[in-house]
């Protein structure tokens, strides 16, 4: 029944996307106003079946009905509610679903707008890309279709029942989705030749709404990452992460720029290309997960009609877009945009700096890109077979991040159109030094050894830091979000170069110890929970003979997929988390563990957290738009 | 329209359509490490072996597959086998990935001398005395290691000792990656 119902669902989906893309377009054309008042209309319509759709298959979870194949793949009657309830984006058909369910919200969003751009173009531009994204999970991955046999329940992959799943994927989506709005609205504007000021003002407040969800699901994935995964790693430059940090870095750029574009009139064109850009990214992120064309932690069982289909869609999407861009363009930036406002600027001045840093992110999207895709330019000229990982990620991105640092230490502080060279290095060289000094003495005081490279950048971090904190009143958003990344770097450096780790054989009552703190193996005891059972140990952390905290690490196993997990248990704090992962039993009272005393790990998810907040409060404030407060 | 103009026009395109073809043709052609094996994403192909340590019993591919394996191809001849040893025992107790192995071309009498003073890193063990299953897999020397995930298809090959920066660089990151699949 649901499955029917829900196929139905998705049927009318199909068809309002329809309605809601071609008539609109045309009738854009012809100016026709009859065919363009049906954008709105069927933009609801669609999205009140994809609403009902989704409803509809998170019911057949909870109700475990296991008629439908998605649900049997990926549910078991014994699995807790809440997970049963995110289940539903826990394999490719769900999650194409919730992209879709995601795309409706923000069409939704943009719909309630009230604004003076071309409102039905642009929904007829996101009712092109529902069309789309429909016809994929219509025709090659539709969660609604019945088992034709009886199927087993096979529960929910161990890895994914955790609450970091519960949010992060439709946190991830929806920022990802969420640069649609950026492209749909520039392409509108694009065709109807008006790259102004309320075209960036809008595009701005999207960016930054999309951005904000994409901060904190890359977050939450890697915090994910580090409880479940469990070797204490928190970014591994997995293929799938980078298709998330791709979009991320290029979005950053798009919002920076968007202000030059917004105040300045300047390089608007850019800041068009950059939205659409940011879109492709997205797409081409989801083309890569989808595909399986890259091995990864997260693709899944695939079948190469989907990678076709997908990179169908991608090509459509893309030729059409950069078509639009190429051949409109002339016709947007030239006349009065130019005459309006754009002024001359010196070359040390905010302007600049704002290029140069959506330069350098755009710059560092395309090192990430190359090395994600590198292993597949390499098969296809017969080179041989290479996987890039994590080094050469390290080692391209220091370099990139030493000057993104630089520029974003002095650019807030620059004026527009021109700066006093030496003015700016009245006001910010004594920080520097104060700086310096305190990441020297800092570093020198937790680990008796002084890291040239490690100093460097915990210097400029804090130089970004103080030079930043004078704006706090003024612009709170942008404040935040440098902050946030001035602290993310501060915590990968401590957390990298003073991390210490043991691989340790113990049997109950042995002790073992790690920087200052003393880890005591206690006992072990069996424990059950709904789907799986396990066995839990038990430490005693003592730091100066000073209890500090109990730590239970477990090995679980999950019954239905006769899978092992390791359960890890972590003590946070602010300077440091203890992380303790259990091995396994070498014999009767000997067990294989593996603990590790990380300083400065939460200051990681705390930068991404400051971004986030940064984010909403430039979107709360208006901060940086015509309308906000001069500065 | 000036030269210029045109190729600044045409450009980008063909950028887009470069890369877009690479995506189809990998799609379509690649086998993510194609040259270092054949039978990336392929089953295991079959076999069945005499059990080094109870030779009346089989070890089949049939026992790879429940969840994410090693597959060590191995022989008491082989200088760098010795070597990798100490990284294997490792493996087993520090990291609990489990090994099975093939003992190539070898004398099951030294294959069980061998396992008995060094230590036994593997869950089972098949004597391939005439190297069949080896050339099967297409083997060209030992030591080399194939990674199995959970549905018994070949995921990758490493060729030669298994050394500690392979495995923590290499090796064990995939390993973690397809048992979080």
């Amino acid at each position: 029944m649901i499955g029917l119902a829900g196929k139905i669902a998705l049927w009318f989906a199909f068809a309002f996307a329809l309605l809601q893309s071609l008539p609109p377009f045309y009738g854009s054309l012809r100016n026709n106003i009859y065919l363009r008042a049906l954008a709105r209309p069927a933009a609801l319509g669609q999205c009140a079946c994809i609403i009902i759709a989704y409803l509809l298959l998170t019911i057949a979870f909870v109700r475990n009905d296991f008629s439908i194949a998605y649900v049997a793949a990926n549910s078991h009657p014994d699995l807790p509610l809440m997970y049963r309830i995110c289940a539903v984006w826990g394999g490719h058909e769900g999650s194409i679903l919730l992209w879709i369910l995601m795309l409706n919200a923000w069409t939704l969003a943009f719909s309630c707008l009230r604004t003076s751009l071309d409102k039905s173009l642009t929904l007829a531009i996101f009712g092109l890309i529902n069309f789309c994204f429909l016809c994929f999970l219509i025709f090659t991955s539709n969660p609604f279709l019945t088992a034709s046999t009886a199927l087993t329940p096979l529960d929910l992959n161990p890895l994914l029942q955790d609450p970091g799943l519960v949010i992060h994927p439709p946190m991830l989506y929806a920022g990802y989705v969420g640069f649609s709005a950026a492209f749909a609205i520039s392409l509108a504007a694009l065709i109807r030749g008006r790259l102004d000021a309320a075209w960036a003002h809008i595009t701005r407040q999207f960016a930054i709404a999309a951005w904000c969800l994409l901060t904190m699901g890359i977050t939450l994935g890697s915090w994910w990452a580090y409880r479940v995964l469990g070797w204490g790693g928190f970014w591994f430059w997995d293929p799938v992460e980078n298709a998330s940090l791709l979009p991320w870095l290029s979005g950053t750029a798009l919002i920076h720029t968007l202000v030059l574009a917004e105040k300045r009139q300047v390089a608007i064109s850019w800041a068009a290309l950059l939205a659409i850009i940011t879109f492709a990214l997205s797409l081409l992120g989801t083309f890569l997960v989808r595909s399986g064309i890259l091995i990864s932690a997260h693709t899944f069982a695939n079948d190469p009609a989907r990678g076709v289909f997908l990179l169908i869609l991608l090509a459509i999407l893309l030729l059409i877009a950069l078509s639009i861009y190429l051949w409109r363009l002339p016709h947007a930036t030239s006349h009065k945009n130019r005459a309006a406002g754009m002024t001359a600027f010196n070359l040390l001045s905010r302007e600049t700096g704002l290029l140069i840093n959506s330069g350098l992110l755009f710059i560092a999207m395309l090192t990430v890109l190359l090395g994600t895709l590198y292993p597949l330019i390499f098969d296809a000229l017969h080179l041989g077979a290479i996987s890039v990982g994590a080094p050469y990620f390290n080692k391209i991105m220091l370099p990139l991040a030493l000057i993104t640092l630089i520029v974003m230490a002095l650019g807030p502080l620059c004026r527009w159109q021109q700066q006093s060279a030496w003015m700016l290095w009245r006001q910010t060289a004594g920080k520097l030094l104060l700086s310096l000094l305190i990441s020297s003495v800092l570093i020198w005081g937790v680990s008796h050894h002084l890291d040239p490279l490690a100093i460097l950048l915990m210097t400029l971090s804090c130089w970004v830091i103080l030079n930043v904190t004078q704006f706090l009143r003024l612009q709170p958003g942008m404040t935040f979000a440098h902050l946030g990344f001035a602290v993310l770097l501060i915590g990968i450096v401590l957390s990298s170069t003073l991390n210490q780790e043991r691989d340790v054989r113990i049997h109950p009552g042995d002790t073992v110890n790690l920087g200052p703190y003393e880890f005591i193996f206690i006992d072990t005891q069996g424990v059950k929970g709904a789907n799986y059972r396990g066995i839990r140990a038990a430490f005693d952390v003592v730091k100066n003979n000073h209890h500090v905290t109990n730590l239970y690490p477990e090995k679980r196993i999950y019954t239905v997929r006769d899978m092992v997990m390791t359960k890890v248990a972590i003590h946070p704090g602010i300077f440091r988390d203890l992380y303790i992962a259990l091995g396994q039993p070498l014999n009767e009272n000997d067990w294989s563990v593996r603990i590790y005393y990380k300083p400065f790990m939460r200051w990681i998810w705390l930068g991404g957290i400051l971004m986030m907040l940064g984010g909403i409060l430039a979107l709360i404030k208006g901060e940086n738009s015509c309308r906000g407060k001069k500065n | 329209m000036s030269w210029q103009k045109k190729l600044n026009f045409i450009f980008p395109f063909i950028l887009l359509i470069a890369l877009l073809s690479l995506l189809w043709r990998e799609l379509f052609y690649s086998k993510p490490g194609e040259l270092a094996s054949a039978l990336i994403g392929e089953p295991v192909p079959t076999f069945s072996l005499a059990r080094l340590d109870a030779p009346s019993s089989l070890f089949t591919e049939k026992a790879l597959g429940k969840r994410v394996t090693l597959l060590n191809v191995w022989a008491t001849w082989c200088y760098a086998c010795g070597l990798e040893h100490g990284m294997l025992m490792k493996i087993k107790q520090d990291y609990q990935v489990p090994i099975y192995s093939i003992n190539y071309k070898d004398d099951p009498v030294a294959a069980r001398t061998w396992l008995q003073q060094k230590g036994n890193p593997y869950v089972m063990t098949g004597s391939d005395s005439k190297g069949d299953a080896a050339i099967d897999l297409g083997i060209y020397g030992t030591p080399e290691t194939f990674v199995i995930n959970a549905q018994g298809e070949i995921v990758y090959r490493h060729v030669g000792a298994i050394t500690q920066k392979a495995w923590d660089e290499v090796l064990y990151p995939l390993i973690k990656k397809l048992e979080a699949h």
